[in-house]
């Protein structure tokens, strides 16, 4: 996998239900960081988050050779090290 | 068919003083014990609230009176702003005010909301069956919201920068308690349109409680959801409007309102689980419409008639359109063929169509949408607390209904009888006249549910535990 260029999430849902964009730049992610995303990306589809009101996440990946890759997930799914990213 | 209530909707179940003294009677083993069901996963944890509820001998038996003869009794927890639930236990039922006012708003407010739900549509807590109620607040750091996890209610402190803490509104606290009776009734499915729905509920039932507690008519009131959440200097009021959807705020720092009031502004893309949270402004609207042109308070007839229609009616995958068939078919049940035309138009101006062959006679069994028929027994009798001019066709026609759903319940329910029977029986024995009365009433009351949850839910996997 080529190297990571920044990550964009759109933060949305929860109880509001307003629409929030962040944007991480590739090189301030963390060696875990990075295994983190790459295992998100490999990984299967996270199961919906039970309940209601939960935020959703659509994370937009952007690597350095210029492809993109773009994944949806729910608050429940979000791996600790990159909740600093998703959120 | 026995006669389950009587028509006054302002009368309790079981006389204050009763539930007061009873609810005095919890102690530490009762919070203990209600606080290690609360570390089991949701599947287990219902169950055993359930068995807890029922007087089960798995819990004390001082915990398991309590549980049976309080309903919904109160748990509060404070996760410390870490994200583990439900986290430390700060207030029990039977304690005082804890001077945080995270905690005691979230207390206090689930409280307010447990009584306007047996007082105005005699639902013993969220699963009908007076399980216990926990939230927890303090979530997380800075967290903008406020969820149901499946089995309880959670608050975050909001980051002080566009939200204040989400306790602060008694409406978004029974918006979260109605995401509780969503998934113990229709269950319908969060996404897309029945995911609206299911957003919609929640803010009607937020409204009602809210006018409920202010005693105000559906004309007086300010139909926002969430009003004074937003920090001062954000360009808004509230975080929706069933009145206006799209006009609760415009700031640069959050966007603009996106609820759209009719049908042609229907979101479709895939955020917010498919915009659960932006097409609820359509019904909401339809909701606000109905109960301003029935005049009077909201929590009256289209209170009743949403409450039939919602928590009887509709299966977990409905559409608008079914959600508008329904609440025709309740409102023609329930207070006759003028107000079912009343919503019947509310939604055309929305944009949803309602097919032609909807146009039933009022309380006909093919008013209502498919679905299974052992429920429809229950809306039978929903129907009936209406009170007033509307109630005597509506009892009419509610007990044409019941017939064949009395018999197509079958099976299910009986076997759902034996096994309540028997768990309910320590705890009848030991209580007294009226509380047995009560719950006789009660657990009649719910059979159908319960018949149905059981037949749809068998062998559904345990949902995992959010902890994020
Ligand atoms: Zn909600």
């Amino acid at each position: 996998m080529a190297e990571v260029a920044g990550v964009e999430v759109v933060r949305s849902g929860g109880f509001a239900g307003i629409r929030r964009t962040t944007r991480t730049d590739g090189g301030t992610l963390s060696g875990e960081q990075r295994a983190a995303i790459e295992a998100l990306l490999d990984g299967p589809v996270p199961p919906p988050a039970p309940g209601a009101d939960r935020f959703s996440y659509g994370v937009t990946i952007t690597f350095k050779d210029g492809s993109t890759r773009r994944i949806e997930l729910p608050e429940t799914a979000v791996p600790p090290v990159l909740r600093d990213v998703i959120r | 068919m026995t006669r389950l209530f009587h028509a006054c909707p302002f009368c309790t179940i079981a006389p204050p003083h009763i539930l007061r003294r009873l609810a005095e009677a919890g102690g530490p083993a009762e919070r203990e014990a209600a606080s290690r069901t609360l570390d089991m996963t949701r599947q287990l944890r219902t169950a055993r609230m359930r068995a807890m509820a029922l007087g089960a001998p798995a819990v004390p038996v001082e915990a398991a009176l309590l549980g049976r003869r309080m309903s919904g009794a109160r748990s509060t927890y404070d996760a410390d702003h870490r994200t583990r639930l439900p986290g430390r236990l700060v207030r029990g039922e039977a304690d005082g005010a804890s001077g945080d006012p995270a905690v005691d708003e979230a207390h206090d407010y689930a409280g307010i909301t447990r009584d306007f739900l047996r007082q105005v549509f005699r639902r013993r807590s969220l699963d009908g069956r007076g399980m216990a109620l926990a939230s927890t607040v303090h979530f997380d750091r800075d967290y903008d919201n406020a969820f149901w996890d499946g089995g309880q209610m959670v608050y975050g402190d909001g980051d002080g920068q566009v939200f204040q803490r989400f306790t602060l509104c008694l409406d978004v606290i029974a918006h979260e308690f109605a995401h509780g009776i969503t998934q113990f009734t229709s269950n319908l499915v969060y996404f897309e349109q029945p995911g609206a729905l299911n957003e919609h509920f929640s803010d009607v039932i937020g409204c009602l409680v809210k006018q409920w507690h202010l005693g105000q008519d559906a004309k007086d009131a300010d139909w926002l959801i969430g009003a004074g959440l937003l920090v001062p200097g954000i360009n808004g009021n509230a975080l929706r409007s069933m009145s206006a959807p799209g006009t609760a705020y415009d700031d640069p720092l959050i966007g603009k309102d996106p609820q759209p009031a009719h049908m042609r502004d229907l979101y479709h893309g895939t955020e917010d689980q498919g915009g659960v949270h932006i097409n609820s402004g359509i019904p909401n609207r339809v909701f606000w419409r109905v109960a301003t042109e029935f005049g009077g308070q909201a929590w009256g007839t289209a209170g009743q008639v949403w409450w039939s229609a919602f928590t009887t009616m509709l299966n977990a995958r409905a559409s608008f359109a079914d959600a508008a068939r329904a609440t025709i078919a309740a409102a023609g049940t329930i207070a006759g063929t003028r107000a079912a035309s009343v919503v019947r138009a509310a939604w055309q101006e929305a944009g949803v169509r309602v097919p032609a062959g909807a146009r039933v006679a009022a309380g006909s069994p093919a008013g209502a949408p498919a679905r299974p028929a052992a429920t429809t027994g229950r809306r039978a009798k929903a129907a009936k607390p209406a009170g007033g001019r509307a109630a005597k066709p509506a009892k009419r026609a509610a007990a044409k209904v019941a017939k064949p759903a009395k018999r197509a319940m079958g099976k299910v329910a009986k076997a759902a009888k034996r096994t309540m029977g028997k768990a309910a029986g320590p705890a009848k024995r030991s209580m007294g006249k009226p509380a047995q009365r009560a719950a006789g009433t009660v657990k009649t009351a719910h059979l159908p549910t319960a018949a149905k949850r059981g037949a749809a839910r068998g062998g559904k996997p345990a949902a995992p535990r959010p902890t994020r």
